[in-house]
């Protein structure tokens, strides 16, 4: 079914669907009859001469400057070129769909005074699966991401370049094979495309999509680790997350009581009466983090749904506004506690690795989780791979909305920096799986040494990890491992076979 | 015997002298006639009118309006009043003094155009005791602290707050008291007494003061855990250290080795089968050795610092010239100050992951839990590595460098800026959170030596005995501040280096 684009509804989820499904998108005919009545606005507008900017004066620092008649059907494809500044490789082509699609529904509100013809030829780009390559650096996150959306709106001209059946071609052949028509740019288009934060926001949506779900496994390595580790189990009883009353804590243990259900740790084994932190306050600690990505959503769907464009047209009222609202701040400011939640629950999922491993702490499983000490060494260096990658999260979690930079001559003299959020958000969750990932090994290892039942999502983690790797008996080279595991944490195989037992759990 | 001020000789050691002891200076006769001879000169460019940027301009973005000669001392006295900007709590005495020693050795460099007469209101209001209130926020580094010195010579002034003999006073009060007539500025006076990178220089020299301390004691200390834990000594042979020279390394294995010497406690256990420690005790030589061979650096951009002329313009009358550059900008400094917080943070991280060794029953070789003498009734020192724990890391989240940024201010004229005050001022707090680290190390450590059945090396018991004359053996809880405020008083004395060397030669 397509994804119905009508400036208002998209979710995270839509997202998701278009940006890594390849769902088809349409756009509303309500919304198509919008994008009429602002250009002829706007058209009527500039025969009338009124000075707009961006529309028929320079932009940035030059919008003192007046442009004429033959000047403003010029300006826009010299706005793009100058503006497709950047550098790196390409970014991943559902990053830049996803920024596409946040486009679309920009235009589709009403308000951006752009051609319909340019804002359907982003929905054939997308329905057709030509994408255009944008360098992945070069945005500080205000005005929006200038950089990499004007080598969007470069094909918008039959320039630049796209990518299109896993080929990399000059955009004009990507459009010419897929049947798309090259509008061009006429007054205001370019400006049109380009100016929102888009390409950070998209990359922020899909972490979303992605984070929420992380946090599911993580409570499944959690769960794992904790009846490996003979926990006393208390402490996941909702009753107690009630008492202190933050819903993320509550879901969480929750989700834990569910996977752990049936275990028999339940049935009267001798448990200490506390345990150490990273085990007994799993809950408050991912809680925290649940809680945080619950506000983080509802802040990137106001932006996925709002008018993130500069100037602003508004025919009902008649007047053009000119404000801010490409500014990425909104997003980059929870994006950055975001990836700080990834890390912290990294650190505590390290901390139970180590209690794993280590034969002070882990109640009787042999040391470094291998039989054949001193000869084997176990998992004594999966632990140095957790511990590296940690240590690389830290040093990204430092803000990058704090970091501002003046641009422009000082016009642009606070910016959002958004797009480093964004990048390094996603390098911290790219570290995150394979340290989760460590996780789950060492606690299936340890639940194979043990001979209790644990509890029925447990049973079902466990079997999904052996599907990917072996019982470690005798050393053999990790790194295999590792990476496998990471793979199938990022593809959420152990969350499909966990929820295919004991259904669903729960987001938030 | 005062320390002499010639602009061109000062120590880390006179800078300590002054500070702390109050230590009079004076300045050499030579120093005298250097600037009396640029004073000369600059008066001369007054006479023939020559535009000389801070002379007969404006400051800053204001660099191209000229001053008539009429407004020339209204300019001096107003860029001090609107360069008496900065936040905060004042900066403790000791810093205070170091600052103005500092200062006082630039201005008798001669480049700088004060006059004698204000040069020496300002060595008198140092020796008299007079410390103005100098707010410690509010600097960017460059062009020097700017803000923080206008503070010192406001008082000058007669304007503005001092300490005198323990009390704050407005400035004017505690200069009559100090039975000092304040000073009228001249053309350029103002500029020379706020421009320069002082206030960033002293807290860096006192905080490496500090710093070059506490890696000594913490080879003592960290020899002290290592006989706690029963550990070997194997690892400070300098067979390995020679193999990988850097100068730390094996001065910190050498004392390691010195201060282990001749232990019954150590030889006790020397067929345990224990034949390689964690790293926390098996490589104290490589960390506490990197961390001397690091503040050797930060020793070096001190020396030079404190000797230099940081001023601008910079006035050089036997080549007839007045010449703008910008060594106000306080990089070299911020680079150096970041790195001494660094490396002294990591200091206390090894010492945090022994205390942890030695509290842990899982690894600390037959203890009790947390050394409580009856365990569950008492909690020994189980929440003191929670403090450390706290210490270790605010300095991780101090240890993140201030030099790196940059926020352009005045106009965009001065457009990038060293951000080394700030630098100064978390590395002053690195070291501080890292002296209780080691205290409380000491306090552990001690505890768990008098845990064992026998002596440890004649040094390390006198190490036993001092901290024993000072806080007494944990036998039941009880309130650990005190006693860690107690340990905190040794580590910030000279008490431990002295008592070892009775025995051993500390390098």
């Amino acid at each position: 079914m397509a994804v119905v684009i009508t400036g208002k509804d998209l979710k995270i989820e839509d997202v998701y669907n278009v940006a890594v499904n390849h769902e088809k998108v349409e756009l509303h005919p309500a919304a198509l009859e919008r994008l009429e009545v602002c250009r002829s606005f706007i058209e009527r507008k500039i025969e009338e001469g009124e000075i707009m900017y961006g529309v028929n004066t320079g932009i940035g620092e030059f919008s003192e400057v007046v442009l004429n008649d033959e000047q403003i059907k010029q300006f826009q494809k010299y706005l793009i070129y100058n503006h497709s500044a950047g550098i790196g490789k390409p970014c991943p082509i559902e990053h830049v769909r996803a920024a596409m699609l946040g486009r679309i529904n920009v235009h589709a509100n009403g308000h951006s005074g752009c051609r319909p013809i340019i804002t359907q030829t982003l929905v054939e780009l997308l329905n057709k699966g030509v994408t255009p390559v944008v360098c992945e650096k070069g945005s500080v996150g205000a005005c929006g991401d200038l950089a990499p959306m004007s080598q969007i709106a470069l094909l918008m001209m039959g320039e630049g370049e796209a990518f299109y059946q896993n080929e990399r071609m000059p955009g004009k052949e990507a459009m010419a094979k897929a049947g798309i028509a090259i509008p061009g740019l006429q007054a205001r288009d370019g400006l049109a495309t380009i100016n929102g934060s888009n390409l950070l926001t998209a990359i922020s949506a899909l972490i979303i999509y992605e984070a929420e779900r992380f946090i599911k496994q993580a409570e499944i390595a959690a769960a794992m680790s904790l009846e490996a580790l003979m926990a006393n189990l208390k402490p996941y009883d909702a009753r107690l997350h009630k008492l202190r009353g933050f819903q993320g804590a509550v879901t969480s243990a929750e989700n834990i009581k569910k996977i752990i259900d049936d275990s028999d740790l339940l049935k009267g084994m001798k448990v200490k009466v506390q345990d150490a932190y990273s085990m007994r306050s799993t809950p408050q600690v991912l809680g925290a983090a649940r809680d945080h990505l619950r506000w983080t959503r509802s802040q990137i769907e106001i932006e996925l749904n709002g008018v993130g464009d500069n100037p602003i047209f508004l025919p009902e009222d008649g007047i053009v506004l000119t404000g801010a609202n490409f500014q990425g701040s909104p997003v980059a400011v929870p994006m950055d506690m975001l990836a700080a939640c990834i890390t912290m629950i990294c650190v505590i999922s390290e901390r139970r690795l180590n209690r794993l491993l280590n034969p002070a702490l882990n109640v009787g499983l042999p040391a470094f989780l291998t039989k054949g000490a001193g000869m084997f060494s176990g998992h004594m260096l999966s632990q140095y791979t957790a511990d590296m990658l940690i240590v690389e999260q830290r040093i990204l979690s430092v803000p990058a909305s704090i970091q501002s930079i003046p641009a422009a001559a000082d016009q642009e003299d606070f910016v959002s920096m958004g797009m480093n959020t964004a990048l390094k958000a996603r390098q911290i969750l790219d570290n995150a799986y394979g340290i989760l990932g460590i996780e789950f090994i060492a606690a299936a290892q340890a639940l194979d040494f043990r001979d209790y039942t644990p509890g029925k999502g447990t049973r079902a983690a466990h079997q999904a990890v052996r599907k990917i790797v072996e019982h470690l008996e005798v050393d053999r080279p990790l790194f295999n491992d590792h990476n496998n595991m990471m793979e199938a944490v990022k593809k959420r195989v152990v969350l499909q076979a966990v929820e295919a037992e004991i259904g669903e759990l729960k987001t938030y | 015997m005062p320390v002499i001020i010639t602009g061109n000789d000062l120590t880390l050691n006179d800078v300590q002298n002054v500070a702390y002891n109050f230590t009079k200076i004076e300045l050499h006769p030579e120093a005298v006639e250097k600037i009396d001879r640029c004073r000369d000169y600059v008066e001369q460019i007054i006479r023939e009118d020559r535009v000389v940027y801070g002379l007969t301009t404006g400051f800053g973005k204001f660099s191209t309006i000229r001053i008539p000669l009429d407004e020339l001392e209204e300019l001096q006295e107003n860029l001090i009043v609107s360069h008496s900007t900065g936040v905060g709590n004042n900066l403790s005495i000791p810093e205070t003094r170091a600052v103005m020693l500092l200062r006082i050795n630039v201005l008798a460099k001669g480049h700088s155009g004060i006059r004698k007469s204000t040069l020496q209101t300002l060595i008198d209001m140092l020796n008299a005791g007079v410390h103005p209130c100098i707010p410690e926020k509010g600097s960017v580094g460059a062009s020097g602290d700017l803000a923080p010195l206008s503070h010192l010579a406001l008082v000058l002034l007669g304007k503005g707050e001092a300490e005198f003999q323990g009390e704050i006073l407005p400035g004017a009060c505690a200069l009559q008291k100090a039975g000092i007539t304040p000073v009228q500025l001249k053309a350029k006076e103002g500029l020379a007494l706020n421009n320069g990178t002082q206030v960033m220089t002293a807290v860096t020299a006192l905080s490496f003061l500090r710093a070059a301390r506490l890696v000594r004691q913490a080879d003592i200390i960290a020899a002290v855990s290592v006989e706690a834990i029963l550990g070997t000594a194997a690892a400070f042979d300098p067979l390995i250290h020679a193999l990988r020279p850097h100068q730390g390394q094996m001065a910190s294995a050498a004392n390691l080795k010195a201060l282990l010497q001749e232990s019954e406690l150590n030889h006790s256990h020397q067929n345990c089968g224990n034949v390689q420690d964690a790293y926390s005790f098996r490589c104290t030589p490589q960390v506490n050795g990197a961390v001397r061979d690091a503040l050797q650096y930060v020793k070096s951009a001190l020396e030079v610092e404190i000797n230099a002329a940081t001023d601008n313009p910079l006035i050089f009358p036997d080549e007839d010239k007045v010449i703008s550059g910008g060594n106000f900008h306080g990089e070299p400094i911020a680079f150096a100050a970041d790195f001494l917080g660094m490396t002294v943070a990591e200091l206390a991280n090894i010492a945090d992951r022994r205390i942890e060794q030695i509290l842990n029953p899982a690894l600390n070789r037959g203890l009790h839990p947390f050394l409580a003498t009856r365990p569950g009734v008492d909690s020994g020192f189980m929440i003191a590595q929670v403090t450390t724990a706290a210490l270790v890391s605010e300095n991780k989240v101090l240890a993140h460098p201030a030099s790196v940024d940059s926020v352009p201010t005045s106009a965009n004229q001065e457009d990038h800026v060293s951000m080394g005050t700030i630098g100064a001022m978390k590395s002053r707090t690195i070291v501080d959170n890292s002296a209780y680290v080691l205290a409380i190390e000491l306090m552990i450590a001690i505890q768990a030596l008098e845990c064992r059945a026998f002596p440890s090396s004649p040094a390390l018991e006198a190490v036993k005995n001092t901290v024993r004359k000072q806080v007494a053996h944990l036998e039941k809880d009880r309130q650990l501040n005190l006693d860690i405020n107690n340990m905190k008083k040794i580590i910030d004395s000279d008490i431990l280096i002295n008592v070892v060397s009775d025995y051993i030669v500390l390098k």
